[in-house]
């Protein structure tokens, strides 16, 4: 062989590979995914659901949809007969698109709205706050990064505000939760210090972007998990025909206790077997210490608040109740837990939040959780009850009035005591 | 002299002198000779042949023979 | 100034497959001369400095100082120890000087465990450029660097394609290749390599550490947690995958870094050979991270054995051996950091060396007749790699957070 033959042998194929690879995606690829595609991704709970755009934006585009976002965490995976999913599929007009796995809080939730601005315009969503995401640290790095990804990161710095109070602390929480990774952090620290980014900086963007939209296109159709012919739509015929809470309550607060006969606390047997049985002795008075009061996820739900306020959003909230047996039994603090609520709930009402279902108080209803803090059974039928009229009637316009004193230190540790609250609210002229 | 490193090599290892009798076997990928024999064969050759081998110099492929050690030695002596 | 440094985007090695088209265009001149028969030393220069400048920038200028400050301390060192060394060779004055080599090592490996915070001596590739400082200066007391350039030192020092995070050369090799221009020929043969390379390390890197850092990882880690403080098999579950993500990161890190230095015309040694086929443990650290256990084993292990054999500390060679192992690994686990993981790590890898030396010699002596079959080979690969899996679950510090903080998972 001739050296120039050799070279050819060795970079030839680099070279048509690398063309190839340009071309395909550059191509326009349509993103297009069928009906059963969007009805699979609504249930998947999925990370490429949630960090992907052109799944959600189908589903949730156009005035017509009958889809709607349902954010919250790791209770849309409770997937008995009475969760939303079932119930929707059964008697409503709406179905619900879920985002919300173990660790998805505020901040992830944020960046996921960042992407469909657009889809919420105007439109409905139900939020659903656990107060076990307000923890000292708040959410953890490790959760942060499974749920957040460039193509989000890039679209929200996009339209980023150096002059909002909002975009700097979102810019700052960004960094601390991310690290210095390069890129998204020195556009975020531009952000976070006030400064606009370049307009070299914007073509860097828009063309990554460019790229990840392409690639969304092409993959993110792909491999979601089929909870829809698994897991709801099996379920949907074992409800009756005819819509009756009641009755719904009282067979599932049966089927709880069926479900629940091994262990003492109203926990699902499955459950307690993988999780519990063994560890009773040890978590006894565990939780003694726990403190949901001091967090930054307070700031972190403010931007999100923020972000419903942008879009016009009409959101109705959901506070989650925690198993009062199981907390009991691990020494948990019920006065901090209402404390925590309270705090919650002075944040929403005092910026013109108004649609709040609290179950901070339910945790000892019957048949209401499936396990040691997520609801169930009983739970899910009445947060139908509460939830479908507010989705399913036309609603009048919200009257958002936001106010960036939930975003300081002084807010986030704040000890929520009754006086404390009233202080704060005169100190910032909130109503 | 060949027959010497042999006996050399065997004393390092614990091994016979016979395991070493194919003059170009690679001993280290053999597992014949490890780290520890090698400092011990080398302090051995030393006192044996009088000559001098810094750890340094100490290049695993250019040792890794009994006739490769024979050149090298030879080179060593002539120095 | 230094906001402005400070502001600048900032490219970590090899981080995403972008990086590979600038680095590679900008590595062109370089490729045509060198098939040229030309090294243009210049051009060469600008280029490792603007990529190191894009390493260091941004948000990591501090280290950026320290990088220059480290790499002006140990030239003068080391070219200090040279001139001293061409007239006299006095035990004290060589030990000091590797003593003063290590000492900024030392400082910032110890800082975290004294005041809680990383010391602001360090930066990112400080234990591999201590590796190449001190080398030197070992083999110039044995006489075996003849020639000592400072603007060649400063070159194998910062080397671009190796500076974080190795392959850990040496200056006696690195300055061979770097003297000569490799023939067309040669050339050819190590651009071919370095595609070959290049390509192994993105599947690597890219793909296959995608499923073992970003899904599985985490997904284990939470799921582990879930249990903390107490162990489920879930850590089981850790403890493998964590192994496979160090190994596809590692090894495409060190693929890339093989295949750069190629196309430079510089034969860097190789990191990794098939680890995971090793028969025994001490097969394993031929095979594992090659350049930093060969770098141990020649300056560590064999001149603590020729020492000892010389003085005649021991008089029994299979003592001697046990501690002459146990010394290099434990003086390898606190390389890697003083905690009570790293350290650990070290002692467990120092005495399965021990006893698989034992296990040697008990073998020869009783078994004489055991034959080496395809079961006897699977059995002791078996064993071997879950030794090796079950100390990565130690060295990766997983086991710290499980038990003695849940809220700092990272």
């Amino acid at each position: 062989m001739t050296n120039k033959k050799k070279l050819w042998s060795i970079f030839g194929p680099v070279i048509v590979a690398a063309l190839l690879a340009f071309i395909f995606f550059c191509l326009p690829w349509s993103g297009r995914h069928s009906a059963a595609t969007e009805q699979r991704a609504a249930v998947s709970l999925s990370p490429t659901v949630f960090k992907n755009r052109s799944l959600k934006v189908q589903a949730l585009s156009g005035r017509h949809s009958k889809y709607v976002p349902f954010f919250g965490s790791s209770e849309f995976n409770r997937m008995d007969r009475y969760h939303p999913a079932v119930m929707a599929e059964r008697y409503h007009s709406y179905r619900p698109f879920m985002f919300g796995s173990r660790g998805t809080q505020s901040l992830p939730q944020l960046f996921n709205m960042a992407m469909m601005p657009q889809q919420m315009q105007g439109k409905k969503a139900v939020y659903v706050i656990s107060p076990q995401w307000f923890v000292k640290r708040g959410v953890m790095p490790s959760a942060f990064k499974y749920y957040n990804g460039a193509y989000a990161n890039l679209m929200w710095l996009r339209q980023a505000n150096p002059q909002s109070a909002y975009d700097r602390y979102t810019a700052k929480r960004l960094i601390q939760l991310l690290g210095d990774d390069g890129s998204i952090s020195s556009y975020a620290n531009k952000i976070s210090k006030g400064q606009s980014l370049s307009k070299w900086d914007r073509w860097v963007i828009n063309s990554k972007i460019t790229l990840l939209h392409h690639e969304d296109n092409l993959f993110s159709g792909f491999f979601i998990k089929d909870n829809y012919d698994r897991r709801i739509k099996p379920k949907a015929r074992l409800l009756p025909e005819q819509l009756n809470y009641a009755d719904l309550t009282a067979a599932a607060i049966k089927q709880h206790d069926r479900a629940s006969s091994n262990n003492n606390f109203g926990v699902l047997n499955s459950f307690y077997n993988r999780r519990m049985r063994g560890h009773i002795k040890s978590t006894a008075n565990s939780q003694k210490h726990f403190d949901y009061t001091k967090s930054p996820e307070y700031g972190d739900l403010e931007v999100v608040l923020n972000q419903f306020h942008k879009t016009n959003t009409n959101v109705i909230f959901m506070i989650t109740p925690v198993n009062a047996k199981w907390e009991k039994h691990t020494g948990m603090s019920m006065p901090m837990y209402y404390r925590t609520v309270r705090k919650i709930k002075t944040q929403l009402r005092s910026q013109g939040f108004n649609n709040i279902v609290d179950y901070s108080h339910k945790g000892n209803q019957d048949g209401f959780m499936q396990d040691t803090i997520h609801i169930g059974w009983a739970g899910w039928v009445d947060f139908d009850r509460q939830t479908a009229p507010f989705l399913e009637q036309s609603q009048p316009k919200p009257k958002y009035h936001m106010n960036d004193a939930f975003l300081s230190k002084e807010w986030l540790n704040l000890n929520p005591t009754k006086a404390n609250l009233k202080q704060f609210k005169s100190n910032h002229q909130i109503k | 002299m060949k027959e010497q490193i042999q006996d050399l090599l065997a004393q390092a290892t614990g091994r016979d002198a016979s395991d070493f009798s194919d003059t170009t076997a690679d001993l280290y990928a053999d597992g014949l000779l490890d780290s520890m024999a090698t400092v011990q064969f080398l302090l051995s050759l030393q006192d044996e042949f009088d000559i001098q081998v810094p750890v340094s110099e100490f290049d695993r492929s250019a040792w890794s023979s009994v006739d490769k050690i024979a050149d090298r030695v030879k080179e060593l002596q002539n120095d | 100034m230094i906001n402005w440094f400070a502001s600048l985007p900032n490219f970590s090695a090899y981080g995403t497959p972008s990086y590979f088209i600038y680095l590679l265009i900008a590595l062109v001149p370089m490729g045509i001369g060198l098939y040229f028969g030309k090294r243009f030393e210049w051009y060469e220069a600008l280029i490792s400095f603007i990529f190191i400048f894009f390493m260091f920038d941004g948000q990591n200028y501090k280290q950026a100082a320290s990088l220059i400050v480290y790499i002006i301390y140990q030239t003068c060192l080391v070219m200090w120890y040279f001139h001293y060394r061409q007239k006299q060779n006095n035990s004290m004055v060589f030990y000091i000087t590797v003593f003063l080599s290590l000492l900024p090592i030392i400082i910032v490996k110890f800082t975290p465990a004294m005041v809680g915070h990383n010391s602001l001596l360090g930066f990112l590739g400080i234990s591999y450029l201590t590796f190449r400082a001190a080398g030197t200066i070992i083999e110039t007391r044995d006489g075996a660097v003849k020639d000592l350039n400072w603007w060649k030192f400063v070159r194998f020092m910062a080397f671009m394609p190796t500076i974080t995070s190795g392959p850990i050369d040496r200056y006696r090799r690195f300055s061979k290749d770097y003297k000569k221009v490799p023939s067309r020929e040669k050339y050819l043969s190590l651009l071919q390599k370095a595609v070959l390379y290049l390509f192994i390390g993105f599947v690597y890197k890219f793909v296959v550490d995608y499923f073992f850092a970003q899904q599985w990882l985490p997904y284990f880690q939470r799921q582990a947690m879930a249990h903390a403080p107490h162990l489920s098999w879930w850590v089981v579950g850790v403890a493998y995958v964590y192994t496979g993500d160090l190994y596809f990161d590692f090894a495409g890190y060190s693929l890339f870094a093989v295949a750069i230095s190629y196309i430079m015309g510089v034969e860097t040694p190789m990191n990794f050979n098939k680890p995971f086929l090793s028969k025994n443990i001490k097969e394993f650290w031929n095979r594992w991270h090659m350049s930093l256990s060969f770098w141990f084993r020649d300056y560590i292990f064999m001149r603590f054995v020729f020492l000892a054999t010389k003085k005649r500390w021991f008089k029994n060679r299979n003592v001697l051996s046990s501690i002459a192992y146990m010394l290099n690994m434990v003086v390898m686990g606190f390389w890697h950091g003083v905690t009570w993981y790293y350290i650990l790590y070290g002692f467990l890898h120092g005495l399965a060396l021990v006893i698989n030396d034992w296990w040697l010699r008990y073998k020869r002596k009783h078994y004489k007749n055991l034959k080496s079959t395809k079961l006897t080979k699977f059995i002791a690969g078996f064993i071997t790699f879950n030794f090796v899996v079950f100390g990565f679950l130690i060295f990766c510090g997983f086991l710290n957070t499980l038990w003695f903080s849940p809220a700092a998972m990272k």
